[in-house]
């Protein structure tokens, strides 16, 4: 088994009677790929047994190699990951320097040189320089978001798993982010969970689309806009056969579905290919996000 | 007309070999000469350059450290221990202040009751367990989740905080028992109590959340207390020679299963 990929084998979550996970088989390698998912689909849950902070139910999860299930080559694991939760707490009356200092602690830096060079270096990679001697309470949310991605950073891991790393981020810091995942997808496992289809149209080279806890898509961005090919047309008025519509800013109606005869058909996105395949609550999904 | 700092004088100034009154000339001058400093740029040592840079940015850029960290430090703590426990809720200076009033008020209430020394040894016990309620877990701990997929074991960390809990709360009730009327050896009386009760909250918070462990225990003990009285009619049983061994074995006990069952505290994710 490859040192450098993330492999399940019929990977299960269970709560109560539901199988949040239902049983996945995937193997993912170098590179930045793509988690969507409607809400509940499982994408936090798997994002959170790969990173060492749940258990799975059943199954078989091995992360570089390694078997999170056995204590001592979890810690050796968790040396080389890098996690960003979707709801990353903060001690607000931190700093944003003496927060990302602590979790380089808990990530065992103990010189303390060595340990503050490496923080600056993290707040310098996501913007944050500037501010680091802020107490977090007073900075915004896009800001407490990029300082979740710094810690995330520390120690330069080889895995990183990034639970909505650009929610509450601005277009230009999104912008500024997916620079960043694609030069950090080279040679190392970035996995992300996101409810934006541009995110992972820009940088992802390869996108899974979970419904109900299983796998509904596993490909390319290209493959996954390709479900929709020859599926969307947009007209002056709405079309009651659409399994979806939605109103553009032209003020024209965009259909995702089995299009009647003669219907001009238009190129297709990633979020219509996503969209038919994660049905109507996606779409809302979308509006929402 | 303008002047230039000397070849000789600049080679010094960059070795840092040179006095005081010379170097403040030369940095006096540096900032209104393009020339001079391009020339500092070319013979300096780029490492030294780095090096100085990076301890500017040490300065001002690494905050002060708070009052818990800072004391911890003048104690001898190391600086990354010290800001391990700085982020614990149970050790922050407004948590202190409230456990020294609430000493305060038993060893006012103690003075002026019959059988206030019951009462110290019974509420003694209760604060560092509500402690550890407030040392470790995600309804108490905002980075828990971080902390959890850190390579750092989640049982050390509740291990040092523990520890400290444990000590400053014995140092504030230690102080508290100064105060009592009649000063006697019994008033003692509740420290294996205490590290029986606290020890048995962990091992139990390898089962649940530290918070569901404590406040079990808390009730547990209150209620023991009252029955040891109750039935007895001597306030002071429980704190007697049999309370005393029975905590202990409870503490060893405790123990055993704390270490047992260590690793269950890191992958809680459910628990979240």
């Amino acid at each position: 088994m490859s040192h450098t990929t993330i492999a399940m084998s019929d990977l299960r979550k269970r709560y109560g009677a539901n199988d949040v996970v239902a049983g996945l088989n995937l193997s993912i390698g170098p590179g930045v790929t793509g988690l969507l998912g409607p809400n509940g689909a499982g994408k936090t849950t798997l994002m959170r047994m790969i990173a060492t902070v749940l258990a799975p139910t059943a199954g078989s999860l091995r992360l570089l190699g390694l078997d999170p299930a056995d204590p001592e080559e979890r810690t050796e694991l968790r040396r080389r990951l890098g996690y960003m939760p979707q709801e990353p707490g903060f001690h607000r009356q931190f700093t944003a320097f003496e927060f990302v200092d602590y979790i380089a602690i808990l990530k065992e830096m103990t010189d303390t040189s060595a340990r503050h060079r490496e923080v600056r270096r993290v707040l310098e990679m996501v913007g944050l320089g500037d501010v680091a001697g802020r107490r977090i309470r007073k900075l915004s949310g896009g800001m407490r978001r990029r300082i979740a991605l710094a810690q995330a950073l520390l120690g330069d891991p080889q895995l990183l798993v990034l639970d909505e790393p650009t929610a509450a981020l601005d277009p230009e810091q999104r912008m500024r982010f997916r620079e960043m995942a694609s030069a950090l997808g080279d040679g190392r496992i970035v996995l992300l969970s996101t409810h934006q289809t541009e995110d992972v149209a820009a940088l992802c080279q390869r996108v899974v689309v979970l419904r109900e806890g299983d796998v509904a898509f596993d490909g390319t961005p290209a493959g996954l806009s390709a479900l929709a090919k020859d599926r969307v047309w947009i007209s002056d008025t709405r079309d009651a056969r659409a399994q979806l519509w939605w109103r553009t800013s032209e003020g024209r109606h965009r259909h995702v579905g089995d299009p009647p005869p003669g219907a001009p058909i238009v190129e297709p996105t990633i979020e219509d290919g996503y969209l038919l395949l994660a049905g109507p609550a996606a779409a809302f999904e979308e509006v929402a996000a | 007309m303008t002047w230039h700092v000397q070849p000789e004088l600049l080679a010094r100034y960059i070795g840092g070999n040179i006095d005081e009154a010379q170097a403040f000339s030369v940095e006096a001058h540096l900032p209104s000469c393009a020339q001079c400093r391009g020339a500092v740029a070319e013979l300096a040592d780029g490492a030294r350059l780095t090096s100085t840079w990076e301890g500017i940015e040490e300065r001002l850029d690494v905050p002060r450290r708070g009052p818990v960290e800072a004391g911890l430090v003048a104690l001898g703590v190391p600086g990354h221990i010290a800001r391990l426990l700085g982020a614990t809720p149970a050790l922050r200076l407004s948590w202190l202040l409230a456990c020294a009033l609430v000493l305060a008020f038993a060893v006012f209430a103690a003075t002026r009751r019959e059988h206030g020394l019951y009462w110290f040894l019974v509420l003694a016990p209760l604060l560092p367990l509500a402690g550890i309620a407030l040392a470790y877990g995600p309804q108490v701990d905002a980075a828990y989740e971080v902390g959890l997929a850190a390579p750092m074991r989640s049982f050390s960390l509740l291990l040092i905080r523990a520890v400290a809990i444990l000590a400053t709360t014995t140092m504030l009730v230690a102080v508290a028992a100064l105060a009592l009327p009649g000063l006697h050896a019994s008033a003692a009386a509740w420290l294996v109590p205490s590290l029986g009760l606290t020890l048995a909250s962990l091992a139990l918070a390898t089962r649940t959340s530290a918070l569901v462990a404590c406040g079990s225990l808390a009730f547990l003990w209150v209620l023991v207390a009252g029955a040891g009285w109750r039935l007895a009619r001597e306030p002071l049983l429980v704190f007697g020679a049999g309370g005393q061994v029975v905590c202990a074995l409870v503490a060893a006990l405790a123990a055993l299963v704390l270490v047992h069952n260590a690793d269950s505290f890191e992958r809680r994710g459910d628990m979240t």
